[in-house]
Parts: structure tokens; sequence; C-alpha cells
């Protein structure tokens, strides 16, 4: 798909969602507990520990989200990634130690920029927004070992949607098509980060 | 190339949810994550909190994250919705997940020496800790130097009467920190060392709840502020600290289970205050009237005062009425004192310190005290009833109070003294002397003039001489009440003999005193009343005496002149006199003080000059006939 027409199906897409969605007149904590931003407040890497973290899409509408994972001592990002969630699907990964320190990885192999491949990624490995080292590295801090990975939290924001009708990234095509999500979220033209 | 999402309809995001399962050796855990709905700020295009995709990307730079969601939020409290605005994206956020008290549902079968646990996590600490200018409700920056940024959280117990009995306090270092609740210091669960925190104190129940109110020793604001704008009030700021928090305890199989967690926040209402007016006491409590000012919008509730002293127990009390009584008080403990306005989406800011003290009475001395009141007015030894009755307004109330009564009693008054016997007695009984000629002098010249005998009584117990003489058996000389009674009456007094040259007679007197006393007149009315009997008009008072006779009258309430004459220098008030009291404008000028409404003519009749009531006709007719102001019919 050219450029043009992603404008012409995102404009539509924004058309045709407001008028199916109701307003939310502000912020607020959701009662019912969905929402455009997901707070997890601890995951656990600790010993043996395994922290499973899923993330629901019951709505219509294809998400794009960003997801970071804070290391627990000042809530600085540890990893952080991109991915798409169809309609009635779901994105769940895992967190677990990995030597001294922690690694992550998604359960099935959902497009991602950066990617993860088919291994355990270590935190402070790379970031969402290109660097690939964490933001507590090269601080000053004097307790900046891998230790403070091991529990923490995270976060995820809800970044654009769009109805699978308006695009050709339907459910399986936005799992699979990687380059259409490297193409809309790589910090770098074509590249994933990696 | 136009932006093509120009045109795009408000952005309609939402209906993620997100569960968590943590599996460790000790077993399985799992929760709910929570979520925030609405956080778009920018609804006018894709674009919003600076994730937009690179095709709809406008800047080349953006800076993702929790800092830039929407300004504007909404909470419920008490089942009002209100809408608010911070100053920024992350203030909002923050002021979303503030929390004052957080409060746990456990189950019954909980103990406190359960294992229990609380995951505590500050989701935008890192935000508000980066920068000293972004603290907020944090109470100090990220210290690098010792890998840390603390607050300081109170634990304990949530009553069943609402209230929160502390337990001690902890300090929170981490952004994500797992604190250890239990007796015996067991965690639901092990976590990192470095993030850990156990609480230390005794407990005799479980931990249900966590408080945090005020910032950490030493830092350099003691309060925990997020300042917003509400659609109650402009000014409002939002108390407590942006947290999550999660319960976990072991079950009694040995399972961890997550408790469900609510919270309340509190909100200073910044245009609400109230302050102590008038303290009066029991025999083992005070009950404090409050004044209020309320500009927020918002109908209170309820009004609470809380009281400490170093050595005594903390006293709370409230009430739906603006007089609160709190007890029961330690005898001679100096409690230092607060009050607050309580509403459905907040409270006032505390009110300035106020004390309270509950004299300690010696019996025999205060009994001794009483005896002199029976043998110097009525003449003769006490009897038990009596002398026990007195004993107890004694203690509760004061000397001057027991004073009144008998030189008031049926039983004084059928002595029928003359002016010399009634000042005698006076002297004798509350100075503890004979009178000296020059005083004994000036109290007949006054009772000779007129004078009512029970303002002469004021004149003797207001003295330092009565209060020495209280002192020194150990009584309470005069209390806040007899204060007010003696100004009522002092201010009904003066507008006799300043407004009609006279001392007031008895009748009259006792029913302007006791309109005041019942709230049925205020301040404002009797001035009118005064001004507009014909016993005054019938002095043909010229426009200069009458401003003087205005300035007199109102010597202690300046600012009631100036709210009349517009606050101008002499000469011009004189013009304006000149201008507004000629012949029948005289009564229309006083109409200026129409309106007020309080006990209290100096707040009541002050106005500000753009809001003065503009003058009109006098046509307003007396409701009643009130006694006292000779050859009165009706007030027009």
């Amino acid at each position: 798909m050219n450029l043009p027409a992603i404008f012409s199906a995102l404009a539509r897409t924004a058309l045709f969602c407001c008028l199916a969605h109701p307003t939310h007149a502000a912020m607020r904590i959701s009662p019912t507990g969905e929402g455009e931003v997901l707070l997890v407040p601890y995951y656990s890497a600790i010993e043996g520990d395994v922290t499973l973290i899923t993330i629901n899409n019951p709505t219509d509408y294809v998400k794009a989200v960003g997801i970071s994972v804070r290391e627990g001592l000042a809530g600085r990002e540890g990893l952080g990634w991109a991915t798409y969630i169809a309609p009635g699907s779901a994105f769940t990964f895992g967190i677990k130690r990995d030597g001294s320190g922690v690694a992550i990885k998604p359960t099935n192999d959902t497009c991602t920029v950066p990617q993860f491949h088919s291994w355990w990624i270590s935190m402070r490995s790379m970031l969402w927004d290109g660097s690939a080292e964490a933001h507590y590295e090269g601080t000053s801090d004097s307790f900046s070992g891998e230790e403070r990975e091991q529990a923490g939290s995270v976060e995820v924001i809800e970044m654009e949607q769009w109805h699978p009708s308006e695009s050709v990234k339907g459910r399986a095509a936005v799992e699979r098509n990687c380059e259409s999500l490297v193409q809309a979220w790589s910090r770098f033209e074509g590249e994933d980060g990696d | 190339m136009a932006d093509p999402t120009d045109e795009a309809l408000p952005w309609r995001g939402g209906g993620l949810s997100g569960t968590v399962v943590i599996e460790s050796g000790g077993g399985t855990v799992s929760y709910q994550a929570i979520a925030i709905d609405g956080f778009a700020r920018n609804r006018t295009r894709a674009e919003h909190h600076g994730y937009n995709s690179k095709t709809t990307r406008t800047t080349s730079t953006w800076t993702p994250g929790l800092a830039r969601g929407s300004l504007s939020f909404q909470q419920t409290i008490d089942g009002t919705v209100i809408t608010q605005t911070a100053a920024s994206g992350l203030e909002a956020l923050s002021a979303v997940l503030d929390s004052t008290l957080i409060t746990a549902q456990l189950p019954t079968i909980a103990s406190s020496s359960a294992p229990q646990s609380w995951i505590v996590t500050m989701p935008t600490e890192h935000l508000h800790t980066d920068s000293e200018s972004l603290l907020g409700p944090f109470s100090e920056p990220w210290d690098s130097d010792r890998s840390e940024s603390c607050d300081v959280t109170q634990v304990g117990e949530n009553t069943t009467l609402g209230g929160f009995k502390n337990a001690g306090s902890v300090t929170l270092c981490a952004s994500t920190n797992v604190l250890i609740t239990s007796n015996k210091r067991s965690p639901a669960f092990a976590s990192p060392s470095w993030l850990t925190q156990t609480f230390a104190g005794s407990l005799t129940e479980p931990i249900n709840a966590l408080r945090m109110a005020s910032k950490r020793e030493g830092s350099a604001a003691r309060d925990r502020r997020i300042t917003v704008s509400t659609n109650y009030s402009q000014d409002t700021d939002i108390v407590g600290l942006p947290v999550i928090a999660i319960p976990l305890y072991a079950d009694r199989y040995g399972d961890i289970e997550s408790g469900s967690f609510g919270s309340t926040t509190t909100r200073l209402l910044k245009r609400l205050s109230v302050s102590e007016s008038v303290t009066t006491y029991g025999k083992s409590k005070a009950t404090v009237q409050l004044a209020e000012v309320n500009e927020s919008g918002v109908r209170v509730d309820a009004y609470s005062i809380s009281c400490s002293a170093p050595s005594a127990s903390d006293l709370t009390a409230s009430s739906v009425f603006q007089s609160v009584s709190i007890g029961p008080l330690e005898p001679g403990i100096s409690y230092t004192c607060s009050a607050v306005a309580h509403t459905a989406i907040g409270e006032s800011e505390p009110s300035a310190n106020f004390y309270i003290r509950l004299e300690t009475v010696n019996t025999e001395r205060a009994l001794a005290f009483i005896e002199r009141f029976y043998q110097n007015i009525l003449g003769r030894a006490s009897d038990t009833a009596g002398l026990n009755n007195w004993f107890n307004v004694i203690q509760t109330q004061s000397a001057t109070t027991v004073a009144i009564g008998f030189l008031q009693s049926r039983e004084f008054l059928n002595k029928n003294l003359n002016d010399a016997e009634f000042v005698d007695t006076l002297y004798r009984t509350l100075f503890d002397r004979a009178g000296d000629p020059a005083g004994t002098e000036a109290w007949l010249a006054q009772l000779a003039s007129g004078r009512l005998r029970e303002m002469v009584m004021y004149g003797f117990l207001r003295s330092s001489e009565f209060l020495a003489l209280a002192d020194s058996f150990g009584v309470r000389a005069i209390n806040a009440n007899d204060e007010a009674n003696y100004g009522k009456r002092a201010f009904v007094e003066r507008f006799y003999t300043l407004v009609l040259g006279r001392q007031p007679d008895q009748i009259g007197f006792e029913h302007w005193v006791g309109t005041l006393t019942s709230g049925s007149t205020s301040g404002g009315d009797i001035a009118r009343a005064f001004f507009l009997s014909s016993e005054y008009q019938r002095q043909n008072t010229s426009d200069v005496p009458f401003v003087e006779t205005c300035y007199q009258a109102f010597s202690a309430e300046r600012r009631m002149i100036r709210a009349c004459w517009g606050g101008l220098g002499s000469s011009l008030r004189v013009k304006l006199a000149q201008k507004y009291c000629q012949g029948s404008l005289i009564q229309t000028s006083l109409w200026r003080w129409q309106g007020a409404t309080v006990s209290d003519p100096e707040a009541s009749l002050l106005r500000p000059s753009s809001a003065r009531i503009p003058l009109r006709l006098a046509t307003t007719v007396w409701p009643h006939s009130p006694p006292g102001l000779r050859g009165e019919g009706s007030f027009k």
C-alpha cells in the first residue's frame, strides 16, 4: 500500500471509529478495567518467578500499542516495543530471570518493533526508540546493576486504531505483516530497531 | 501536503484490558491491570500523546509516555462525577491516580500474623522526581548517590467508623515497592530486597489501609498537593500520592490471593474555609462554634475538628452542624485543634490552629469561692443542692456565669438594695475588698445617670481585679460565652447612649439583647431601628452631627463607615454626607446598610465599592414595634 492510500484509509477509519464509539469526556480510571492505557503495577522475575502479561483487545478495531517494561527502582524503561493487536485478539509476553538479568519474550511470533525473535530478549538490549541501552544506563546511579530489573512495572499505551475493513491489514495480516508495522512505527525508516 | 488526518473526527480509542499472572515457587498470583480511559489529549486528530505513527507524525521528535495524556480528567467522589483540568498531562494522570487513603477488602479469616504484602507502585514517580520543578506530590528528587527517592506512608486500620487508626509509618524509596505488613514479618511472596520494606510496628489487626497525606519529614513542602481546576472551584488542591496498591495475602491453604482495593482522595477546596468562633466547655468536652466562608459552590455536608496534645490521645469529632462537640478532654491540658468542612467532592483546607483547654478545678477552693457568693450576695450559708449546682456551673462554665446568676437571682433582687449597697456588694464579692472612695463615687455616678446595674456588674466582672480573684481560687473567671454575652449588651447600650443620647431602659435593652442573641435581628437591623426611630428624628440632627454620630456609634466598626461613605477622606465624607443626608435623604442613605445579616456588623456590612447597594427609598415598614424607643410606632 502506498502512502496516500494509507492516509486515505486512516482518515476513513477515524471517521468510522468515531461514529461507532462513545465520547470519553476526560481521562479517568476505568471502572470496567478497559481503557487506552494499562498500568501493570508489578512483575516479578526474582529467582524462578515468571510473569505472564496479557493485553486483550476485545474491540472490533486493530490496535497499535506501545509497551514499556520498567525496572522497579526508578521506573526507568528497560525494554520497549510497539505491536499491533488484531480485533478479538491478545498479545501475551513473559518476563523471567535470564542469568543475572531479566529477559522478555512474546508467547507467539507476532510482529513487533523492534522485532522479538525466537529467543528471549534481555532487558537493556533494545528500546523501541532505536537506542540499544536502557534509560538508566549511563546514569550516575549508585545502584545500576541488572538486579534492579528483577521486579518492576509495565505500561501499555494505545497509539492508534482502525477498523479491519478499512485496511488491508486484517487480523492475520496485522499479526504477520511486519513490514507495515516497521513502516509505521520504527524509529528509523525501513528498520526494526533490532 | 496537508496532513490527511486533519479532517479526521475525534479519536475514540480504548477497550484494552490486561491480566497478569505471576508464577512463583510459592504459588501463583493473578490480578488485573489498571486501565485508564480517555487518555488521548488531542481528540481532533488521530495523533495523540506523542505516539503518532510515522505516517501521521508532524514533528521529527516525539516523546511517548504517560506524561502526554489529556489535561482534563474525571473522578467520582461519593457518587459525584467531577471534571477537572490540570496544567500538564503528567499532573492530570497523577491526579487521577492520587490517593489519600487506600483501603483493602480482606477476608475475615485474615489475621495480623497471616503473611501479607502490599504492592505499592507509583507509575508517574520518575516523571516527577527527575525534575525539582515537577516534584508535585512527591517528597524529594531522585538521588543518584543513594539510588532512591523516598516517601513516607502510614499503615494502619480503616475502622468501621470510617476513621484511620495509624499503626506506624514506613518509608518507600522505589518506584515499585513491596510492603510486608504482617506480625510474623512473613511476606506473601518473595521479592527483591531493594524494593521491599517491612512494617516494624506491633499489630493487633491486619493492616487494611494505607494513608498518604503528608510528605516525608524534612521535605520542603509538608503537604502533597496537585493544583487543578474544577467546575466547582477554580482553586482546588488534590492531596495524596499517585499510587497503585494491591494487597496480597496467603489464605488458609497457603495460596496467594490478591485483595481488592479502593481509594479516597482528599480535595482541598480553597474557596471554602472554616474558623473557630466561640468555644464553650462542658464537664469533659468542649463545644466549638465554627464560622464558615463558602464561595466554592459546593454544599457543606459536615464539619470536623481534630485536636492533639503531646501528652494526651488525639481527638476527632464531626457534626452536620457548625457547632461541634469534642471530648473527652484531659483537664488542664492544652489541645491544638483545627477544623475542616467536608463536601461531597472534597474538603476545605484546615483552619488556622486554635487551642482548647479544660481548666482543672480544685473542688475545695471552688466550693469556697461559691460560698463567698452565698455569704456576700445572699447573706446566708449555702444549701447543698444549690452549692452542687453552682459547682457544676463553675466547672463547666465560669465564675462570671456564677456571679451573674447570684446577682440576678430573685433572692438577691428581693433585697431591694440601694445603689450604694449594690456597689458595696460588688466590691466585697467580686474584688474582695471595700470600695475606694473614687471608684465607688464613679460607679454610683453611673448608676445615678441611669446605667443599668447589669452593665455595672459586667464592669466589675471584666476587670483585672476579678480575674485575679478567680485565679486565686483556681477557677476560670470568664469564658468566650461570657464575652459574647457582654459584647451584645455593650453593642445595644452603645446605640442608646450615642444615638439616642440616653441610658437604655430595662425593657428595651432586654428586647434588643434578646433579639440579637436569638438571631432574629442583626447589627444592621439595630442600627436602622435606632437611626430611623422617631425618637432620633425628633432630635432634628443636622447632617454633620449625624455623620459624627455614625462614626461614634460605629467607632469599632470603621469599615462599616467606609462602606457607607466610600472609604474617602474626611472632607469628602462630609461633602458626601451633606449630599446624601439632607432632609429625608438621611433615611435613605441609611439603607446602604441593609443586608447586614449577622451579629458582627463590622464584617457583614463591609461591601466592596463595586458591590455597594444603591440608594433607594426607605419604604419598608419595620415588622414590629420594638420596645424601648420612646414614642415609637412603625419604622419607616
